[in-house]
């Protein structure tokens, strides 16, 4: 499945679905307009429909009004912002100035079940 | 810059590279000898010790000086038969290595802060409470703001001059108050260490002695020790907790193993079914065996100072420089 890209407007609107999903049209222009007075419904109105085409969004109607939910996850769209090459050879260095509980690692299940067993192996020592 | 002032500088460069790397190597070993009962906030302390000695600049002879042991450092770099355009071609290489480095740990640090500017307050209020309880216990004055976004998957700190702590999405939902209380124990840890400070120490250490790799492995056992070390701090505070800490940290991994993100750096295991990383089986072996009262201080001390008298210390050479002198008047 080929995950949509999203602008910097859009992601507005996908994070306020997100949060609230399933939601009006008439809600997310609301949650916007309180963060941003400047946002024209109209404005928001074609961004939901060009997030509807590019499959990032669903929408179900219930009477008259149209409830929109999220295609996608949060997750799967962060990874997709920019995978350039200058990201490839920067983006090992983002990490280094920060100080993580665990630093990011995509891990197996059989290597996860290994340190599952590790710290089994201890309990009750 | 003249030829001459390029190659005394790159030797002395050269030379304290390689007495770091020799450091480094004989803690390699200590460690290894040493096994459990040096504990993880003093092998960081042995670190940092070669990273001393990296910038050491003071010449102490002494006679219990490690480099007693090894053939003169500085003569056998003077020997190398490299003319001054030599020098000038090895400073080009080492500039731009260096460079390249610099600008990539700040790119990667601008990149970071760029990534989380919508990130939001942590809306809820039991979460805030319990991370200031634990900001408290650990004695940190100033207050830290904890942030949301969606770019990180386990929680992180980032800033060393009014540092944050980011969150996950749902972290709050996905973990009970015990499991988070670990965590920000955890975090906390590593700001009372200062660690985001010691961070820029590092990258700007192994940019200048990129070309050394027992300083790319010294840092790379640094940030695993100083990840125990942490985990130590936590556990200390909350004796018993072994196993919920445990469990916290696998279940972070599991989360991470199934969706990508970008503050993270990323390990695919290519080899059919490979085991677990060493550094992280290590580390979770270490939180399952914690035990407050094997917290002892006394191997931990006699080692860190043991190696920074035989570690910071010079080759007594003043029976050897005298014959030298002698020879060259001769000639």
């Amino acid at each position: 499945m080929s995950l949509p890209r999203i602008s910097e407007t859009e992601w507005e609107i996908m994070r306020i679905v997100w949060r609230r999903q399933p939601i009006t049209a008439a809600d997310i222009i609301t949650d916007l307009q309180s963060h941003d007075v400047s946002w024209h419904p109209v404005t928001a109105k074609t961004l939901l429909n060009r997030l509807v085409k590019k499959g990032a969004l669903g929408y179900e109607q219930q009477g008259r009004a149209y409830l929109y939910s999220a295609k996608v996850t949060e997750q799967d769209c962060v990874a997709l912002v920019s995978s350039s090459f200058l990201d490839r050879v920067f983006g090992g260095s983002v990490a280094t100035m920060l100080a993580h509980f665990v630093d990011g690692r995509k891990l197996s299940p059989k290597q996860v079940r290994d340190l599952k067993q590790v710290l089994e192996e201890e309990d009750g020592k | 810059m003249s030829p001459e002032t390029l190659r005394d500088l790159g030797l002395a460069l050269v030379a304290a590279s390689v007495h770091a790397g020799i450091l480094g190597i004989a803690i390699l070993l200590a460690r290894a000898l040493l096994g459990r009962h040096l504990g993880p906030e003093w092998r960081c302390l042995l670190w940092l010790l070669v990273i001393v000695r990296l910038s050491w600049p003071v010449h102490l002879p002494s006679p219990v000086s490690l480099f007693n042991l090894t053939g003169p450092i500085l003569p056998s770099l003077n020997a190398a038969p490299l003319s001054p355009a030599n020098w000038g071609q090895i400073a080009t290489i080492w500039a731009v290595g260096a460079a390249f480095l610099l600008i990539r740990t700040l790119f990667g640090h601008a990149s970071a802060w760029w990534m989380i500017r919508d990130a939001r307050p942590v809306n809820s209020w039991e979460t805030w409470w319990l991370w200031e309880q634990c900001r408290h216990e650990f004695g940190l004055p100033a207050p830290v703001a904890m942030l949301e976004t969606a770019r990180v998957q386990s929680p992180c700190l980032i800033g060393s001059i009014r540092p944050r702590l980011l969150v996950p999405p749902r972290f709050t939902e996905s973990f009970s108050a015990e499991e988070m209380r670990l965590v920000f124990l955890h975090e906390l840890a590593h700001l009372r260490r200062g660690d985001l400070l010691w961070n820029w120490l590092l990258e700007i250490v192994r940019a200048v002695h990129w070309f050394n790799p027992v300083v790319w492995i010294a840092c790379g056992k640094l940030r695993e020790d100083r990840e125990e070390a942490c985990d130590a701090d936590a556990l200390a505070s909350h004796p018993g907790s072994n196993q919920t800490y445990g469990r916290t940290l696998l279940k972070f991994l599991e989360i991470m193993s199934t969706a990508p993100s970008r503050l993270t750096s990323a390990f695919v295991g290519f080899n059919g079914e490979p085991d677990a990383p060493e550094s992280l089986v290590h580390r979770v072996r270490a939180i399952a065996r914690f035990r407050i009262q094997h917290r002892t201080w006394v191997v931990g001390v006699c080692t860190v100072l043991a190696f920074t008298l035989i570690g910071l210390t010079d080759a007594d050479r003043s029976q050897a420089s005298s014959g030298t002198a002698v020879m060259a008047s001769q000639n």
